[in-house]
Parts: C-alpha cells; sequence; structure tokens
C-alpha cells in the first residue's frame, strides 16, 4: 500500500510540473523566439486527463469528493453505517463499469491502430488513463469505506461506553 | 425520461453518495432503461476531461496555494489594514476588500475563505467583533471569489456554453464589485449596534503605509498579470493560469523567501486533488448531460418553460429560483453541466445575453456555496473560527439578503456585466 501511496502520488507531481513547465516554455517560445510548440497542448491535455483521474482516487482516499451527507449525518450510527456502505458500493459499481467499457475503447484504439493528430503517440497510451484510473479508484474506495464504517462502529463503542458510566 | 433521470439523480444524492458518482449512476440506469449502450461513456467522458481550457482549473487551484503558502495574502491584509483599519468597522471592509483582491489570484470561493479567514477571523474577534458575524461575513465574502475574474467556475460555464471566457472575466467585474459594496454596507449598518465595543486601530503614519505598500507590491502585481496577459492579447486565460503558478513560484522562492522546496511535492498534490475533485465531477456531469441533450430532455424541459410564460422578467425569476435553490445543494461545476444545456435555449429565445447568463447564474451558485445546507464556504469558515455551522448559518442571513439584491440588480440590468466588456470591445 506505502508503494501504491507513493506511485500515486509521484506520477500526480510528475504530470502538473511538466504541464506547467510545457505551459511556460511555449508562452515563453512564442514571444522570444517566435515558435510555438505543435505538441504542447495535446501532450499536456494527456497528462492532464492521467492528472485528474490519479487526483480523483486520492481524493477518495481523503475523503475529498463533495456530497450531501446532511441527511445521512442526522442518522442513528447503526443506520448510518449501512448508508456509508451503499455509497462506497455504488462507487465501485460505477467505476467497474468504467473500467469495463474503458478497457473496451483502449482495445479498439489498439484494433483501428489510431494516433494522436499532433505527436503521433498511439491514441491508446492516453485512453488508457481511464481503465487504470478507475482500477485504482476502486482501490481507494474500498480502503475509504472500511475505514468510514471502522469509524462510525467505534463511534457506537463510545456512545455505549458513555451510557454504562452514566 | 426527465423525471427518472433527476429522480434517481436526487435519490442519490440525498443518501450520501457523492455528487459526481451520483450523476454517473443517474446517467447510466437511465441509458440502460432506454436502450441506449453503454460502451459510449468512457468516450464521452474521455472527450469532455481532454480539452486544453480546462486545464486553467489545476492551474488556477495551484496558484491560489502557491500564493496563500507565499505569503501574499497577510501582506495584503495588512495593505488593506493601514488604509482601511482605523474606521469604524473597518476590519469589516478589509475582510471584503481582501477577498475581492485575492479572488483576483485564486479564482475559488473555498480558497479565497481558508486563505484570508486564516488572518481575519482571529484579528476581528480580537478587534470585539461577534465571532458569528465575523465568520458569516468572511464566508459570504467567498462569494465574490468566483465572480471576480479570474474563476474557475466562469471557465466551465465558458467551455460548455461556448461563450468567450475572455469577455465573461471581464463581465464579472462590476457585478463582483456590486456584490462587495453589498456586503460592506450591511455589515456597517450591522455594527452600527455595538459600536462601543469595537476597538479602532490608531491611524497609521505615511512611512508606515508606504513599507506596507512596498511589501505587498509583488502580491498587487499578479492580478495585473494575469488580466494584463490576457486582455493584452499575450495569453490565452489557460495559459495566463500556468504563468500564475510560475509568478507565484518566483516570488513564493526568491522574494518573500516564504515557499520551502519541500513543501512543492505536498503543493503539487493538494492542488491536483483539487482539481480532480471538480474534473471528476465535469467527468460524470458530462455523461448527464449528454443523455439530456441526446435524449431530448433538455429541449423538452425548455419548451415547457417557455410554456408556463413568455414574459422575459418572470422567466429570468423563475430561473434564479431554480438555480438558488440547486446551488444550495450542489456544486457549481455540476450545476452548469445539469442546467446549461436546458436554460440556454430559453435564454436565446427570449433574447438576454448568454454572457449575461452566465454572470447571474455564477452569482446564484456563488450565493449557494454561503448558505446551508452544503454551502462549503460555511464550511470553510466554521473549521477556521470553531463557530458551530447552525450559529454561521443564521449569521450569515443578513448578507445573503444583501446579495440577493445585488443579483437582483444583475439580472435586470444586463449592462452591469455587458459595460466593462464592451467598453475594451471585447467580443
Amino acid at each position: 500500500m506505502k508503494l501504491l501511496d507513493y506511485f500515486e502520488e509521484l506520477l500526480i507531481v510528475l504530470s502538473l510540473s511538466t504541464m506547467i513547465i510545457i505551459n511556460f516554455g511555449n508562452v515563453v517560445s512564442r514571444y522570444f523566439i517566435h515558435a510555438s510548440w505543435s505538441f504542447s497542448e495535446e501532450l499536456m491535455v494527456i497528462l492532464f486527463v492521467y492528472n485528474s483521474f490519479f487526483g480523483a482516487s486520492i481524493a477518495f482516499k481523503r475523503g475529498a469528493h463533495l456530497g450531501f451527507t446532511v441527511l445521512t449525518d442526522l442518522l442513528p450510527p447503526k443506520f448510518k453505517k449501512i448508508f456509508v456502505f451503499i455509497a462506497g458500493a455504488t462507487t465501485i459499481i460505477l467505476m467497474i463499469l468504467l473500467a469495463k467499457y474503458g478497457m473496451e475503447m483502449v482495445q479498439s484504439q489498439i484494433m483501428f491502430n489510431q494516433k494522436t493528430p499532433a505527436l503521433g503517440l498511439p491514441e491508446w497510451t492516453a485512453g488508457l488513463s481511464v481503465p487504470l484510473g478507475s482500477i485504482l479508484i476502486i482501490i481507494r474506495v474500498i480502503q475509504s469505506t472500511f475505514c468510514e464504517m471502522k469509524l462510525v462502529d467505534y463511534k457506537i463503542e463510545a456512545s455505549a461506553d458513555n451510557e454504562e458510566v452514566q | 425520461m426527465g423525471w427518472i433521470l433527476f429522480g434517481l439523480f436526487f435519490l442519490f444524492l440525498f443518501i450520501g453518495i457523492p455528487i459526481s458518482v451520483s450523476l454517473g449512476i443517474a446517467a447510466i440506469v437511465s441509458l440502460c432503461l432506454f436502450g441506449f449502450p453503454l460502451t459510449m461513456f468512457p468516450a464521452v467522458m474521455y472527450a469532455s476531461l481532454g480539452k486544453f481550457t480546462l486545464l486553467a482549473i489545476p492551474f488556477f487551484v495551484l496558484a491560489g496555494v502557491i500564493m496563500e503558502y507565499a505569503g501574499i495574502s497577510k501582506r495584503l491584509v495588512r495593505l488593506a489594514n493601514v488604509f482601511l483599519g482605523h474606521i469604524t468597522g473597518g476590519l469589516a471592509i478589509v475582510t471584503v476588500v481582501v477577498s475581492c483582491f485575492f479572488a483576483a489570484i485564486s479564482g475559488s470561493g473555498p480558497a479565497t475563505v481558508a486563505a484570508i479567514g486564516t488572518i481575519l477571523i482571529p484579528a476581528m474577534v480580537d478587534s470585539g467583533y461577534d465571532k458569528g458575524f465575523s465568520s458569516a461575513l468572511m464566508a459570504a465574502s467567498g462569494n465574490v471569489g468566483i465572480i471576480i475574474p479570474p474563476s474557475i467556475a466562469f471557465v466551465v460555464f465558458g467551455v460548455l456554453a461556448e461563450v468567450s471566457i475572455g469577455r465573461l472575466f471581464m463581465a464579472g467585474i462590476v457585478p463582483g464589485f456590486i456584490l462587495g459594496l453589498a456586503l460592506i454596507i450591511v455589515s456597517i449598518i450591522l455594527l452600527r449596534k455595538n459600536k462601543g465595543s469595537l476597538k479602532r486601530q490608531p491611524k497609521s503614519s505615511w512611512p508606515d503605509k508606504w513599507s506596507a505598500l512596498k511589501d505587498a507590491f509583488w502580491g498587487l502585481m499578479a492580478p495585473i498579470i494575469i488580466l494584463g496577459g490576457i486582455y493584452g492579447g499575450f495569453v490565452t486565460p489557460t495559459e495566463a493560469a500556468g504563468v500564475a503558478v510560475v509568478y507565484g513560484l518566483f516570488v513564493g522562492f526568491f522574494i518573500y523567501r516564504e515557499i520551502k522546496l519541500r513543501e512543492l511535492w505536498k503543493l503539487l498534490v493538494d492542488a491536483s486533488v483539487g482539481s480532480a475533485v471538480v474534473m471528476f465531477i465535469i467527468a460524470f456531469a458530462s455523461v448527464f448531460a449528454w443523455l439530456l441533450t441526446t435524449g431530448h430532455i433538455a429541449s423538452s424541459m425548455a419548451e415547457k418553460l417557455l410554456s408556463l410564460t413568455e414574459n422575459k422578467y418572470i422567466l429570468l425569476l423563475i430561473m434564479n429560483v431554480i438555480f438558488l435553490i440547486a446551488g444550495c445543494f450542489i456544486d457549481a461545476a455540476s450545476a452548469y453541466f445539469i442546467f446549461v444545456p436546458i436554460m440556454l435555449p430559453v435564454i436565446l429565445e427570449i433574447g438576454v445575453d448568454p454572457i449575461v447568463f452566465g454572470v447571474f447564474m455564477t452569482m446564484n451558485l456563488a450565493i449557494g456555496m454561503a448558505t446551508p445546507p452544503i454551502g462549503l464556504d460555511i464550511f470553510v469558515a466554521s473549521s477556521i473560527s470553531k463557530v458551530p455551522l447552525k450559529d454561521i448559518s443564521i449569521k450569515v442571513i443578513p448578507f445573503i439578503i444583501a446579495s440577493l439584491v445585488a443579483l437582483g440588480l444583475v439580472t435586470y440590468i444586463p449592462a452591469l456585466s455587458l459595460w466593462l466588456p464592451d467598453l475594451m470591445g471585447m467580443k
């Protein structure tokens, strides 16, 4: 898991910093040597999609995704646990579908030997971000759902202890 | 079909499933029910993410994080304070003014609240301001953040409605200042009651003012570089966002020397996560929006809306009410993807400029960020000041009312949005 954490962060840091360097380099080169880098947009967009998927994965780990939890927070912990489970399960189902159909998209890109317009890279190198990101997210959601359910358990125990003391 | 799609979305949302996943699952279940093939959905998602213009999102998020770490926010506060601190209610004015200014760097509401609130909420409390009032004012001031350019929200709207982002940015300036002014007026009225308990700062001397100005100079330059670059025709809004990152790093490393090299990793990860949350919503919202258009749900809803009344003013009022309610439950990016396909045809039909539509829709969603139950700005303000959400929610009401007045002006007087971009001859 440690290795996965590191790999995830490394990919994110590398992609975002490369995007910034290419963007700045392109602006500078346009004004000082009057030459735009034709490949810059395409490369940045590919990095950006990877960055978004891997960032979304860390966001699941950190519980940073926006949601409306006011209603479920009002529920007693026992019921809340059920909804935490439902949310996790739903997310996993969605990501499994995305991984499956994403993989089909990649396969057809390989089959038709599609190339990106400016760089001539095989199209699947960009498309692979979809299934790869989805699988990573599935791992993170399983991890965070278990953590959150344990947290609810802990709260139930804590409130039971309080009652005993009283 | 529309009812199923929307019904499922709100059902999933209300049982605590993240917005992005709720949008995705609702769209996929509807796709299956109505016999669309599922094979297209990763391609629709990839196409919506892979847009160069949207790169402005991670860039502006990172620029905001960097400017905060670089110590620019505290220097702006000091600058505003030496000029305005001696007035009664001065700190309240400082809060609004600095928020407007910081918003011109960061492009996001919650980022503004986090950067300025950590400094100004404690400062207001020390000077005898009510803690709830201070937090509420800070949360409401964060609103200004997504209306004054550069704004992440405007980037998303511009991409979706296919209007010029540069023109949208310019159109947001005057409405942003009107909103700021409304907040200042309300705070002064509210503070009149307990004038006696407020500590006023002594008037600062000119050398003090000069040194604060000199110190804040590099921070003040940031919006000039961003907006000047865009309107001077040197860079696109997306490129400007990336240049702002480099500028922020330069100031943070070499001039203020407050960013350390080892913090850079954390800054890049945090900014990527912040941007990915928005992008993940955009990815699934685009599938939702695709279904709205392809399934002719959007057009039939637009027709229904137009059949209610042909009166332009009533239609605009209805839209405002819908956006305000939506803004209380969902974030700006998903609101654009859900409502723009439905409302934009109506807007064009009744002859309203899409730019004005973008500005007032964004104002609605901004107000939603400061209203319970899921106003992000309130959450951030509450976590900084440790004032319970419930108390801030009550104290924020007068500010919401003031914002609604500003919203009304901007909705019904298109010149407020269009005057500045037209003056600059922007198309």
